[in-house]
């Protein structure tokens, strides 16, 4: 089998149960579901809280419940199960039965040893990485705070192998990839003293051999988009590095997008905004979000961005060109005319599609408003200070591939990455309090923003095509959530918040 | 990359002209990688990435400030407008580097001292494609530019 027809395997599996096994739904983090039964443009709008199940995991500084995976349609002798699961930054682990909200199994994991100084937001010394579910072999597999990936039966929890190092100990780590029976993950921030990398783990291996590419030789750099990496239709292993010294003969890739081999994880290509300098010197990062990867008119397209406002489309075969430096597309600046480095520009990972009548769209979580060089968006819902969904169709224009402006959403405070199914797209405001610094500069403590939220999170159903709203959540959620996402299958929508508790929404029978 | 209406404005300061003949024989304006000036322009700066008017020594006048290459180096010169040359770096050649003005009373941020400021009086950015920016102040006691590094916060982590 050729990998393009594992690659293929591998991702139609998902589809045809609905799964949402990890980040994004997919290895190339599309956000998209291609298999929704149940919540449909016609009954959205009945859309309800179902159920909400508070955890017993305890938040780390910011950080509390990654974002559910969720295997579907599980074939066991007592019919068709879901399992939806969610890790918790306290060592936690849980399975969870949507249909009659009750837990299957849950885990609390003994970390090893403790991480060197305080926490704070920026280093909770939690477990962070969102699991990932091998369905075929019925594993989760998640890293915990101490830096070991636990493998656990999907069905009792039970451990399928002795926990194995991965990455640093209390580093802070993101959503997991699996592909080909590797484990992919990325490190950023220095958390314990960790430099920013892209691990890999062979899980086939009975050894369980551990690679990495360091984006950095000494600090920066740190690659925290939290969907991590993106894998490639071709293989390879995509992530964005943050601010930090440059200087790629010596190893340093700052503010940088990396192609890497599957697996041995090798520098194969990579791509450095010609304004580089700008971008670190303005603390712009463009680690705060991981690229999602998609195919067009035969190519392989990175989509991604970061703090500066800009939407990047690169050549997955030759993401720099010659010299490095020359995207497919760069576009002016669409958010961020303020360059505020805390809480503005495209953060999470954008989402894509392609409809039923062929076109390609992306959909990008922008935190601000658009800035006065955006390009006119056809449709809008009134000021979008906070934030907003871009969503902007992919298209051929004068033999060059660009995004064109499609509509931008209501306000939102602030997006996080969005799913798509049967033509709606579901969003997520977060009513996180994002400021960093108070008006000396003093960093914000994890007590303040958490005790002063910018409000509550509301789960929005919009129309793919124009963004019109055609559900919201409202009040149902009181609480609000930290670098999230949305998780959908088999008519459920799942919502985490701060305060450990797990939202399912979905239509009634 | 040099527009006309640069190469007037240089031509138009005959002492200005001299005094940097007279030193960097042969002196050219460095060249500006096509990037960098279309992402100038996108952005509108209001300056140009190898020149820079402004008052640095806060006495009223209008100052320049070149990125130039002579003698096989791209070095930065403050002409004042006394006619003083203050040369600030010199470094090889690469046309990916340019100049930063931060006016006087912008606010930025310090992430060495993690504290916001506002500058005191127009001053000069040198921002490298593969090095830590450098910002050039005067200092009106000492009658020169005082440089200091200005990373990141993560380079400003790295340091501590």
């Amino acid at each position: 089998m050729t990998r393009r027809a594992l690659f293929a395997l591998l991702t139609t599996a998902a589809a045809l149960y609905g799964d949402w096994l990890t980040f994004g739904g997919d290895p190339q983090r599309s956000g998209f579901q291609r298999r929704e039964n149940y919540i449909t443009q016609s009954n959205v709008s009945t859309l309800r809280l179902e159920w909400k199940m508070k955890l017993d995991n305890q938040p780390k500084e910011l950080t509390s419940l990654t974002v559910p995976v969720i295997a579907a349609t599980m074939t066991l002798p007592g019919g068709f199960k879901d399992y939806v699961v969610v890790a918790g930054s306290s060592d936690a682990l849980f399975a969870i039965d949507p249909d009659t909200q009750k837990l299957y199994w849950s885990r609390k994991f003994e970390a090893e040893g403790a991480a060197k100084g305080r926490p704070d937001w920026l280093c909770p010394a939690g477990l962070n990485a969102t699991p990932v579910i091998d369905k075929r072999n019925r594993t989760v597999y998640v890293i915990t705070s101490d830096g070991k990936l636990r493998g656990v039966n999907l069905l009792n929890g039970e451990d399928r192998f002795p926990p194995t190092p991965f990455v640093p100990p209390f580093s802070k780590n993101w959503s997991l990839n699996l592909v080909d029976d590797v484990i992919y993950t990325t490190v950023s921030q220095g958390c314990n003293g960790a430099k920013s990398a892209v691990y890999a783990m062979d899980v086939k291996d009975p050894k369980r051999p551990v690679t990495s590419f360091l984006s950095t030789t000494t600090g920066g750099a740190g690659i925290w988009g939290r969907a991590g990496a993106a894998i490639g239709f071709n293989g390879r292993v995509y992530a964005e590095t943050g601010d930090g010294p440059y200087d790629p003969p010596n190893g340093k890739y700052a503010d940088t997008f990396l192609g890497l081999n599957a697996r041995d994880l090798k520098l194969v290509d990579y791509y450095t905004p010609a304004n580089r300098a700008w971008i670190t010197r303005k603390d712009l990062d463009m680690g705060c979000i991981s690229p999602v990867v998609f195919q067009f008119k035969g190519k392989e397209i990175v989509a991604g961005g970061g703090k500066e406002g800009v939407l990047y489309l690169l050549d997955g075969s030759a993401l720099g060109g010659e010299d490095k430096r020359t995207p497919l597309y760069r576009s002016n600046l669409i958010t961020n005319e303020q360059v505020d480095f805390a809480g503005r520009g495209f953060w999470g990972v954008m989402s894509t599609y392609e409809d039923s009548e062929g076109t390609r769209w992306l959909f990008a979580p922008a935190w601000g408003p658009p800035a006065s060089s955006a390009p006119k968006f056809p449709i809008t819902y009134g000021e979008t200070p906070n934030g907003s969904i871009m969503a902007f169709k992919i298209e051929e224009v004068n033999g060059k591939i660009q995004p064109v402006a499609a509509w931008n959403s209501v306000n939102m405070s602030v997006p996080e990455p969005v799913i798509i199914s049967n033509g709606m797209v579901f969003a997520l405001s977060n009513g996180e309090n994002i400021s960093q610094v108070d008006n000396e500069g003093r960093l914000l403590t994890t007590k303040f923003r958490a005790d002063n939220p910018a409000g509550n999170a509301v789960l929005y159903a919009l129309d793919a095509k124009t963004g019109k709203v055609l559900y919201s959540s409202g009040k149902a959620i009181p609480g609000w959530t930290h670098f999230s996402g949305l998780a959908m299958a088999n008519g459920r929508i799942y919502v985490v918040t701060h305060d450990s508790t797990i939202y399912a929404f979905s239509v009634p029978d | 990359m040099l527009s006309a209406f640069l190469t007037s404005a240089l031509l138009l300061a005959p002492a200005w002209q001299s005094a940097l003949d007279a030193r960097y024989p042969g002196w050219k304006l460095a060249p500006v990688a096509p990037q960098i000036a279309a992402w100038f322009k996108e952005y509108g700066l209001g300056w140009e990435p190898n020149l820079v008017r402004a008052d640095f020594d806060r006495d009223g006048r209008e100052d320049f400030a070149l990125q130039i290459v002579a003698g096989g180096r791209q070095r930065v010169i403050a002409v004042m407008a006394d006619g003083t040359l203050h040369e600030l770096a010199a470094d090889p050649a690469d046309s990916f580097t340019f100049l930063m003005l931060h006016r006087r009373g912008e606010k930025d941020f310090d992430f060495e001292r993690m504290k916001p400021f506002r500058y005191a009086a127009d001053s000069l950015g040198l921002l490298y494609f593969s090095k830590t920016a450098v910002t050039y102040e005067w200092r009106a006691r000492a009658k020169k530019f005082a440089s200091r590094n200005t990373p990141g916060d993560e380079e400003a982590e790295l340091s501590r």
